[in-house]
């Protein structure tokens, strides 16, 4: 499994297992780490820290 | 009282129709057992039913507790109360059992005590909780992992995709009676996908179903897993080998 899908299935079982939706997750930079904010409009530290930059990175933020 | 209900379920990627025509429902209590030859389209029904994005439903239903799941997401599926035990989880830095638990909408308000308790009963290590979720974990731990979620989350009905592979014989025994417990103690629903009978020694199911070629070809009582074991599966592919051939004379 390259790198991309092995992140993509963690976020997908991050969704089951949390049963909240990061698909839709809406990054920003904070400090130093990475904070975000699901549909539900949580913010989501959880799943934030190592998912939210591959999420920068996928959906083109910078 | 909670009813998984697939009527008449076909799926496709781009290139393949890999689901034929399913029919299955489980409900509150029951096991139900998925056994197949490799390829035929059981892991791909386990991701359908979770909401795994690829596949796109061309004809039937899938519901839980008379809500159709098909238009909804993984995550909106879960809240409903449907968990998927992975048949290869993946390692997810950064995000302990604790965080999800916290996030979870299904989680008693007393996760913490009970997780522990769980984790104890499963045999996996203090520390497990501490770090991500299967990080550095054996084939083995990441499977009592799943296990511990499943349980933890309080799911309604559960896919359980080849929980058995990677687990020694006591590990099988200890998750698979935990299960069971589950299912007398707390009306949990389970469909279970496996290659082996060794499994339903422990989690009796009360049907056993054959899946080949992307839908049920027979379904019977236990004894049908031990019968599948002894002489494997040609029994029904050579039948559906045949009915093909003369199909297209």
């Amino acid at each position: 499994m390259d790198p991309g899908a092995s992140h993509k299935q963690a976020e997908w079982e991050g969704c089951m297992k949390s049963q909240r939706n990061y698909s839709n997750f809406s990054p920003r930079i904070k400090g130093n780490s990475y904070a975000g904010t699901d549909m539900c409009g949580h913010v989501s530290h959880a799943l934030s820290d190592r998912l939210a930059p591959v999420l920068i990175s996928e959906k083109g933020f910078a | 009282m909670s009813e998984l209900i697939i009527k008449d379920l076909h799926a496709r990627t781009e290139e393949t129709e890999i689901l034929q025509g399913v029919n299955l429902t489980v409900r509150s209590g029951e096991v139900h057992a998925l056994m197949g030859p490799n390829g035929s389209g059981k892991s791909t029904l386990a991701h359908i039913l979770m909401g795994r994005a690829g596949y796109e439903i061309t004809q039937g239903t899938i519901t839980l507790d008379e809500i159709d799941l098909t238009e909804l997401g993984t995550w909106e599926r879960a809240q409903l109360g449907l968990f998927l035990a992975m048949q290869y989880p993946v390692e997810i830095d950064g995000v302990t059992l604790l965080d999800v638990m916290n996030e979870s909408s299904l989680a008693p308000e007393d996760f913490q005590e009970s997780v522990e308790e769980e984790s104890r009963n499963l045999g996996l290590e203090g520390n497990d909780l501490s770090r991500g979720i299967n990080l550095d974990m054996s084939g083995g731990e990441k499977k009592r992992m799943e296990t511990l979620q499943l349980i933890s989350l309080r799911s309604r009905i559960a896919i359980l995709d080849e929980l058995d592979s990677g687990l020694d014989i006591d590990g099988l025994r200890v998750v698979s009676s935990r299960i069971e417990r589950a299912t007398k103690e707390d009306d949990l629903g389970v469909l279970v996908i496996t290659h082996y009978s060794r499994l339903l020694e422990e989690l009796k199911p009360d049907k056993v179903h054959i899946f080949i070629n992307g839908r049920i070809v027979e379904s019977g009582e236990a004894e049908l897993a031990i019968e599948l074991e002894e002489d494997g599966y040609e029994k029904w592919t050579s039948s559906l080998e045949t009915s093909v051939t003369l199909g297209g004379l």
